[in-house]
């Protein structure tokens, strides 16, 4: 028998889940250890999330707890509002599917280690589609990430709820038969919704793997077939022949961290500048960036002052870290970047596309840049991102970086946990579902 | 020119009741009473009783009525699972201008958030028509996209009339009703066809889910968050560019009349299959046993659905030309009856349909013509046509008010009554309470 694409990806998570290694399930803890700082900090830096005020300490079953006020609520709103009170940090990085994997543990009253595997395999369900269809829905100008994020999102919650395979299929399904549009709008445009992105592709991924047994699935053949969600994605004219899902490496050991608070495209540029020193404000004439393509596709649709369009706006983000000294997480402020000598300087920026990183077939996350200084002397710098593919965060980063995103916050820390541990012991969640 | 959501959202503001058109305010009582009695249906089918038992698992605080059952919901779980259920038996209406279903998403936000903030009977029909102008202004401008990428329209912009709907009942203002509409916009489900012509169950989310969606959109943008103002008109990533292409730079204000353009369905099928049982009604009644073969020429987009679907589905039946042809010889009429696990597995049935060939008729291309040319080939050898280019209850035969309330009665059994009766009350009532005790009743003896 011919098995579609989902199903073929859940009879894999199906089993896969008692094959995870250690090297694995370390990169799991590390992503979790990340986005419970993440949120955390962001609770400090925007205050708790609408979704938070709506729905934390209402009734509604199965629960799960809120990381920052230990409050429960329904879990799929739990796992919205977990993702969604960091967003505004833009520091998020990896698969949409930690929030929506840690709700479905507690529903279910799993291990850490339960949890680890969870993720590590969600995450080879994320590489996948994200190859596949990642660019289609970016060249249809949606948010990727949060977009394919409710196949990832759903596979966590459905394998750490042990879902059957054929039910962990048609979670899988009918998620992703609901799964947002998210236009990339939000975020150039700078709109607060851009914060649900990540989070509603949790709620939708964890509300389907909830409802796994109830027969509430979608098609099978939802992502290949010829009125599917890649077909519309990809503008092909009938269905798709899906390229071969041949897990190998655990994607989750190359999910790379975000060393700054703005957008991925804004990274390269970053590092290149910081390489350098970070001059003196006044001394510099003139920035020339090359970099590559998208970054600056990115760039240019940055649109107006606010802080969320300012993250994906390259040359904002330089001025905002020349001017201040670098980039910390609580950079992006409407009064901080009111300051004059950021648009001053800004006006002195410029971001083009640099042509040798447009010949490779995968997307090269490099930049180059040109500083010409008011004394006529010019330097030159190259680079990828700080903690990208070629020097990722060490774990000692990773750590430090956690315990200054929970300074004076009562977090509770998944980095030294015992995989034995329950998953409700260390959220401080009680009896949850 | 202004935003689109920025135009629509004044035009929901300042909806106002008595300055409706007197045929506006006339038709929105029969609209209800069409998605009501759509919603009974459903609920008497007993359909996905797993699902709405989860549903009333999670519970939460008790805020609106889970129709056919005394149980309440919060309001987006209410709208929810009500347009679900409603929309499962596939005759909710349509309006073909934007491909949009109104009635399915307006109608149970329009109860859900109206039980919850104690809305009068006219404030809740002021929404109602909101809710219609809102979905097909934001639908007209992205019809074409959608359907060029095979996508269920009715599913994504129908939460744009489910948000008016329940931004208009929170009392919010113009500019946070437009916060709430481009909110919604960005969480709009995708929506692949694929539902529904492989026949999965999610598809009945598709009435249920941008009701969700409207409420809770209404309700985040009232805490404070807000989508993008030019959703639709962004030049690189807006709507318009995932769907057309090109950003939307020609959209139509929204209508005060558009109720008036709204198509009810005299059949439970998807619209691609109407007009071929328009055709075949024509030709009733037909002894089954005498039919060697039935032709069926209609437009493409029916043929290629029709093509696709799984019409062992109770689902996937409901695009199925030839099932549908075949339940219409059998049964004189093709009602959610037709569409039971049951029915579908029917051999008798099956077994009719595939005499049923389809194929494609260019001179039928919508959306200038959604008509069927049907000839009936006995195995005595005769042969009789008949042709329609348009369906029945369209714009060129509307449905008579009459025709809609013995539908619904029809639809709604033993519980008619009461449902009729309160919404015939609702423009002068004070609240919601007499339709939603006649809504709470048991509907189905499969009720949770």
């Amino acid at each position: 028998m011919i098995l579609s694409v989902v199903e073929e990806l859940a009879k894999w998570a199906y089993t896969a889940s008692d094959t995870v290694p250690p090297t694995a399930r370390h990169a799991a803890r590390r992503l979790v250890l990340d986005q419970v700082g993440i949120a955390h900090a962001g609770a400090i830096f925007a205050g708790t999330h609408s979704i938070q005020n709506l729905f934390l300490g209402r009734a509604g079953n199965p629960k799960a707890t809120d990381w920052v006020t230990r409050r429960s609520a329904y879990a799929p709103y739990v796992a919205l509002g977990n993702r969604c009170v960091g967003d505004a940090l833009e520091l998020a990085a990896g698969p949409e599917c930690v929030a929506s994997a840690m709700a479905a543990a507690e529903v279910a009253d799993r291990s850490f280690g339960d949890l680890l595997r969870a993720i590590a395999v969600a995450a080879e369900i994320d590489q996948y589609v994200r190859s596949w269809l990642g660019e289609g829905a970016e060249q249809h100008g949606l948010h990727a990430p949060a977009m394919l994020g409710t196949l990832s999102a759903a596979t966590a919650a459905g394998v750490a709820l042990r879902l059957h395979q054929d039910d962990l299929a048609g979670a899988l399904s009918g998620a992703m038969s609901l799964t947002p549009c998210s236009p990339y709008v939000s975020f150039s445009h700078g709109a607060s919704g851009k914060t649900l992105y990540g989070g509603w592709s949790q709620m939708l991924g964890l509300s389907f793997a909830l409802w796994g047994a109830t027969g509430m699935h979608g098609p099978a053949s939802v992502l290949e077939g010829n009125r599917a969600v890649g077909q519309a994605l990809l503008d092909a004219d009938d269905s798709l022949e899906p390229p071969k899902f041949q897990p190998e490496a655990w994607a989750i050991t190359a999910v790379t961290f975000k060393r700054y608070p703005c957008n991925r495209a804004c990274h390269p540029a970053l590092t290149a500048l910081e390489s350098i020193g970070l001059p003196d404000v006044s001394s510099v004439k003139t920035i020339d960036v090359f970099t590559y393509p998208y970054a600056v596709a990115l760039d240019r649709r940055s649109h107006g002052l606010s802080p969320t369009a300012a993250q994906m706006n390259i040359r904002r983000t330089l001025a905002l870290a020349l001017v201040r000294g670098g980039l910390d997480f609580a950079a992006y402020t409407p009064e901080i970047l009111s300051d004059p000598r950021i648009a001053d300087l800004e006006e002195r920026i410029t971001v083009e596309v640099d042509p040798s990183y447009v010949r490779s077939a995968v997307r090269v996350r490099r930049a180059r840049i040109r500083v010409t200084f008011v004394n006529g002397r010019i330097v030159e710098a190259e680079s990828g991102p700080q903690w990208g593919q070629d020097c990722p965060a060490t774990d000692d980063e990773l750590y430090q970086r956690f315990l200054t995103l929970t300074v004076g916050c009562d977090a509770f820390n998944p980095w030294f946990c015992d995989e034995s541990t329950p998953v409700r012991q260390l959220v401080g969640g009680g009896e949850g579902g | 020119m202004m935003p689109l959501v920025s135009r629509v959202s004044r035009h929901i503001e300042g909806v106002r009741w008595a300055q409706l058109d007197p045929a506006v305010r006339a038709r929105v009582p029969v609209a209800i009473l069409d998605l009501l009695g759509c919603a009974v249906a459903g609920y008497r089918l007993g359909v996905h009783q797993a699902w709405v038992k989860a549903m009333v698992t999670s519970a939460g605080p008790p805020e609106s009525t889970l129709w056919g059952h005394n149980i309440q919901l919060p309001a987006a779980h209410a709208a929810l699972v009500n347009g679900a259920i409603a929309h499962h038996v596939e005759m909710d209406d349509g309006n073909p201008r934007a491909s949009v279903h109104g009635g399915v998403t307006v109608v149970p936000v329009a109860l859900a958030v109206g039980e919850v903030v104690r809305a009068s009977g006219e404030e809740v029909l002021t929404a109602v028509v909101a809710g219609y102008d809102a979905a097909v202004a934001c639908g007209r401008a992205l019809v074409r996209g959608m359907t060029a990428h095979r996508l269920h329209e009715p599913s994504m912009v129908g939460c744009f009339g489910a948000t008016a709907t329940a931004a208009r009942l929170l009392g919010l203002p113009a500019d946070r009703i437009a916060a709430a509409l481009s909110l919604a916009g960005t969480l709009m489900p995708f929506g692949p066809f694929e539902a529904f012509t492989k026949g999965a169950p999610v598809k009945d989310l598709y009435g249920g889910w941008p009701a969700f969606i409207g409420v809770m959109a209404a309700q985040l943008t009232k805490a404070g968050l807000s989508g993008p103002t030019d959703l639709f008109e962004a030049a690189a990533d807006g709507v318009g560019s995932a769907l057309l292409h090109a950003p939307v730079t020609d959209s139509a204000d929204a209508d005060p009349r558009e109720l008036l353009h709204v198509q009810f369905k005299a059949y439970a099928t998807c619209r691609s299959v109407q007009p071929t049982l328009t055709a075949v009604e024509q030709l009733l009644p037909i002894d089954p046993d005498d039919v060697d073969t039935i032709l069926v020429d209609t437009y493409p987009f029916a043929v290629e659905l029709s093509r696709d679907s799984d019409s062992e589905t109770s689902v996937g039946a409901k695009t199925s030309i030839p099932y549908a042809v075949a339940s219409l010889v059998l049964d004189g009429q093709v009602g959610p009856e037709a569409f039971t696990v049951t029915q579908v597995g029917n051999r008798v049935r099956q077994a009719l349909a595939a005499r049923v060939k389809v194929r494609s008729a260019g001179d039928m291309e919508m959306p200038v013509v959604r008509g069927a040319r049907v000839t009936i080939v006995f195995k005595s050898g005769i042969e009789r046509h008949a042709e329609v280019r348009a369906t029945r209850w369209t714009d060129v035969n509307p449905a008579t008010e009459e025709e809609l309330r013995t539908k619904f009665r029809r639809l709604a059994g033993e519980v008619a009554d009461p449902i009729e009766c309160a919404v015939d009350h609702l423009v002068n009532a004070s609240d919601l309470d007499e339709l939603m005790m006649a809504l709470k009743v048991k509907m189905s003896a499969r009720t949770i």
